[in-house]
């Protein structure tokens, strides 16, 4: 085997062992960025439908099979007056008043979002903008951010 | 013949004060007969498994409990878990637990107990709770303890039990099953109102 074409045989070797690097380095930082996938920006996601805490309610009492296909996991934007404030655990929640005194619209403040207004009174109207989780005695709204 | 009189009079004082005794006692039984619920009971899930510890909350569940039968009843939303890591929450809720064809897991059962429990004074209580689990379609028997402390009027309750994944038929590939814990800790903990009719 003449000298040089070791050399080449070497150099190509160096070569494609850089490569297999690269591949797993990449390989590895997309599998390390997928696993740590952050949460979707709620303030920056496109609210599907926007419509009142009371409509809301309604249409999950009239037909909750339909509603949950309509709303679950989809970003919605409520509106409506708050009914009571409830901070426990560590986390602000709003309950929206609806006709029935028993099945409100409970929105979850979103906690992976900062948010400029923590603190709330019963009688104010608010809009917020959250996921809508689906309905036990209220509908649940998670990840909410306030619109205003 | 005058003692007689006295005595039917008195007869009949009596049975009208045993008339209001009883009346003022069904009427007190009436009025313990409450409900206690919560809409903002939290819940919570743990796991640890050599690889990743799997943990997601919610504050969101909801409890009913009838004092006078000691029926107890809990619902939770799926989609209202919240993990740290958004694709471990995109993967529970879309391959394990199909969240979006089985919303909620709903708990029914019966704590006998409770009626003996006395709520009305500050004090520790342990009782048994005995029922049903459904979660992902399945429904399986559940036992576990609860703690219930009643404090200046307010009710608490809180417990804990373990699960066994396999059991509500959700599937983890294999790729990953050694990675999923086969147990699962759930806590679940509540302060109760006295629900009000209107």
């Amino acid at each position: 085997m003449p000298v040089h074409w070791k050399i080449k045989s070497q150099e190509m070797k160096s070569k494609l062992f850089l490569a297999a690097a690269l591949i797993l380095l990449l390989g590895g930082f997309i599998g390390y960025k997928m696993w740590n996938k952050p949460h979707m920006d709620i303030s920056a996601a496109e609210s599907f439908i926007s419509l009142s805490a009371v409509d809301l309610v309604q249409a999950f009492k009239e037909d909750e099979t339909s509603a949950n296909t309509r709303f679950l996991n989809k970003v919605i934007t409520v509106s409506g007056k708050i009914a009571a404030v409830n901070k426990e655990h560590n986390q602000t929640i709003l309950h929206l008043e609806t006709e029935d005194p028993m099945a409100l619209v409970i929105c979850n403040l979103d906690p992976f979002s900062t948010h400029e207004k923590t603190d709330f009174v019963s009688g104010e109207t608010v809009q917020v903008k959250g996921v809508c989780s689906g309905m036990l005695t209220d509908v649940v709204i998670d990840r909410c951010v306030i619109i205003k | 013949m005058k003692l007689t009189i006295i005595s039917k009079k008195t007869n009949l004082w009596l049975a009208t004060a045993m008339m209001l005794l009883m009346a003022t006692a069904l009427y007190g039984q009436s009025a313990t007969a409450v409900k206690y619920f919560t809409r903002n009971a939290s819940a919570s899930f743990f796991s640890e498994a050599p690889l990743e510890k799997i943990e997601a909350s919610t504050t969101s569940a909801s409890s009913v409990i009838d004092m006078a039968t000691g029926n107890v009843e809990v619902a939770v939303l799926i989609k209202s878990f919240n993990f740290k890591k958004a694709l471990m929450q995109e993967h529970f809720n879309e391959n394990y637990l199909e969240s979006t064809k089985f919303p909620k897991a709903v708990f029914k059962g019966r704590m006998p107990e409770f009626k003996s429990i006395n709520l009305t004074t500050d004090g520790k209580h342990t009782a048994v709770l005995k029922g049903d689990i459904t979660i992902h379609g399945i429904t399986k028997p559940l036992e576990t303890k609860v703690l219930i402390r009643s404090e200046g009027g307010k009710i608490f309750a809180e417990t804990e039990f373990e699960l066994i994944v396999a059991d509500f038929n959700i599937s983890i590939p294999s790729v990953v099953r050694d990675n999923i814990a086969k147990m699962v800790k759930v806590k679940l903990k509540a302060e109760f109102m006295e629900l009000k009719k209107t």
